[in-house]
């Protein structure tokens, strides 16, 4: 479990000041939680609802993620819930944050998630998709 | 024969201060055949609590050759050839055999930005090397104070409050809080360099105005004008990307402060009644100064000036009066709208162009409400920039500026200005 790199893109994100919690998840099911000490304390009291709440939005998930829903929120108090789904399936990257907080920010590293944990779950690529981490060189 | 520039885009995602600036570093430099002739740095504010920017300009200087010229500061984000984020450090490193290179320095933008301008110019000869010349400038956006016993409030329903809160504005800007008078600063700094491109950015946290840095060489700075001025054999030239369309709500001023940044009446009412009546706008004191930003974001107030619209941003609400983070230079507002459809046409429409004879390197500044607005297809622009097969970095800000002999001087939002590198 220490070693999980789902885990460690999950701890990444829950070191953003706004994300209160965050986990990979389907329906009934948290597949992998981040490695620490768990979520923070401010979901403690109302974890239970939201808990529920999430798997009647994984029904949703269900039913339309093979025709290209993408994401989904909802608002519970003063928490919102984000779903990032991955594509094709009925799981997907779930964070909680503060109703007040700057979602635009926070979706930028929630996609950026997203994206490290979908090449973690297609598998070690080939050498030449190394594309995407170079940075091109301008000579003369 | 004519040396070209090279130029190359660093980043880390560490979050220990000192190994991010290592990296972000390390991994520009490595890719230049010749030690750097200049060096932009942005990072986001993360690493105040992870380490601290002192330790992150000391990794930077662990790797960058001594006596670099570097000038950056904190930002909301930014996009380069690997993504976009909002978390993290970028670079651009450039070096070239025909370019000369100045850093100017000017404390106190927000007491006395005419001050700060001189400052910045000292050490600047009005004889330039070469026949391209461009000022890369970054200063601190505004900033509102956390007070005790009261928070951070950028709305204040109350009349009464929000007069008397009115009246502390010049103690703010003595004490270098307030609205940045960017807008100011490129007029006076156009008045000196006149013949030149400029473009600037407002350094920024995460979208909580409560503090931002700049950074030149080994120093971190709050509230400073940082100019870098280059001169060159490389041509340049500069892009300004406004995806605003007006709409059929105007709104006449009948009252405005002598600073003109704050509207206490319009139309025969009180500013922030006529606003919310005429936007349908439900305007309420939140813990988060984020949650007034998000509402008016898509849909400034604004003004024409030499044909190109300038968004009024609403900084602070007290009482009736609304209090812009820049000058009001005209006597009536037009309801803008920020489309996202246009935005990203534009985007499109000059990277296409740019396409048919690639660049050297491309580095812009755009506004923090892209990433706002545009959401996830801040990554579709991101995918069309990483198309060119060039350097470039754009790192997201407060608050624009642009000027060139032909454009005249613009301070905008919700904008993107670009520099590119001709090849």
């Amino acid at each position: 479990m220490q070693n999980d790199p789902i885990a460690m893109v999950l701890d990444d994100l829950l070191r953003l000041d706004d994300i209160l919690a965050c986990m990979v998840a389907r329906r009934n099911m948290i597949s992998v939680m981040p490695s620490g000490d768990g979520f923070k304390p401010e979901v403690d009291q109302i974890w239970d609802s939201i808990h529920r709440a999430m798997d009647s939005v994984f029904g949703v998930i269900g039913e339309y993620s093979q025709i290209g829903l993408g994401e989904m929120e909802f608002r519970l108090q003063d928490h919102e819930v984000l779903f990032y789904v991955f594509p094709d399936t009925e799981s997907a990257l779930v964070a909680i944050v503060p109703a007040l907080a700057n979602k635009g920010l926070l979706e930028v590293e929630m996609e950026n998630a997203r994206r490290e944990i979908l090449k973690i779950m297609e598998g070690p690529r080939t050498e030449n998709t190394s594309e995407e981490r170079d940075e091109p060189l301008v000579t003369a | 024969m004519e040396s070209k520039l090279e130029a190359a885009v660093g980043m880390s995602r560490k979050w220990d201060a000192r190994e991010a600036g290592r990296e972000v570093a390390e991994t520009a430099i490595r890719q230049l055949h010749e030690p750097p002739s200049f060096f932009l740095l942005f990072s986001t504010i993360h690493y105040e609590k992870n380490g601290g920017f002192q330790e992150f300009l000391n990794g930077v200087w662990d790797v960058l050759p001594k006596g670099t010229p570097l000038i950056g500061g904190t930002v909301a984000g930014f996009m380069n050839n690997s993504g976009c984020y909002s978390r993290g450090a970028t670079s651009l490193a450039v070096s070239s055999l025909d370019i000369d290179v100045k850093i100017g320095v000017g404390h106190n933008t927000k007491r006395n930005p005419k001050k700060a301008v001189e400052s910045a110019f000292e050490n600047f000869d009005k004889k330039k090397p070469y026949n391209n010349n461009a000022i890369i400038e970054i200063l601190p956006t505004a900033v509102i104070p956390n007070i005790p016993g009261v928070g951070q409030k950028n709305v204040i329903l109350s009349k009464k409050m929000g007069n008397a809160f009115i009246k502390l504005l010049p103690v703010m800007k003595k004490l270098n809080y307030g609205y940045d008078r960017a807008d100011e600063i490129l007029q006076f700094l156009s008045e000196k360099f006149d013949d030149g491109l400029i473009i600037g950015g407002c350094t920024m946290d995460d979208n909580k105005f409560l503090r931002n840095y700049q950074f030149h060489n080994n120093e971190i700075e709050k509230n400073t004008l940082l100019t870098l001025l280059i001169s060159t054999s490389t041509k340049i030239h500069s892009r300004t990307i406004i995806g605003l369309k007006p709409q059929d709500k105007t709104f006449q001023i009948d009252h405005i402060s002598s600073d003109k940044h704050v509207i206490n009446r319009f139309d025969g009412e009180g500013a922030r009644s006529a606003l919310s009546k005429k936007l349908h706008l439900k305007i309420e004191e939140k813990k988060a100064v984020y949650q007034l930003y998000k509402n008016i974001y898509y849909y400034p107030l604004g003004f024409k000036k030499n044909n190109l619209w300038h968004p009024c941003m609403i900084g602070l609400i007290y009482g009736e009066n609304l209090i812009f983070g820049n000058k009001i230079e005209d006597d009536k507002l037009t309801l803008l709208y920020l489309s996202i459809e246009e935005t990203i046409k534009r985007i499109n429409e000059n990277i296409n162009d740019l396409s048919k004879k690639p660049p050297l390197c491309v580095f812009g500044f755009a506004c923090e409400t892209f990433i706002e607005t545009l959401g996830k297809d801040i990554f579709e622009v991101q995918k069309s920039f990483k198309k060119l097969n060039i350097p470039f970095m754009i790192p997201f800000v407060a608050g624009e500026s642009i000027y060139s002999p032909e454009l005249g001087a613009h301070h905008l939002y919700e904008s993107a200005n670009l520099l590119i590198f001709e090849n």
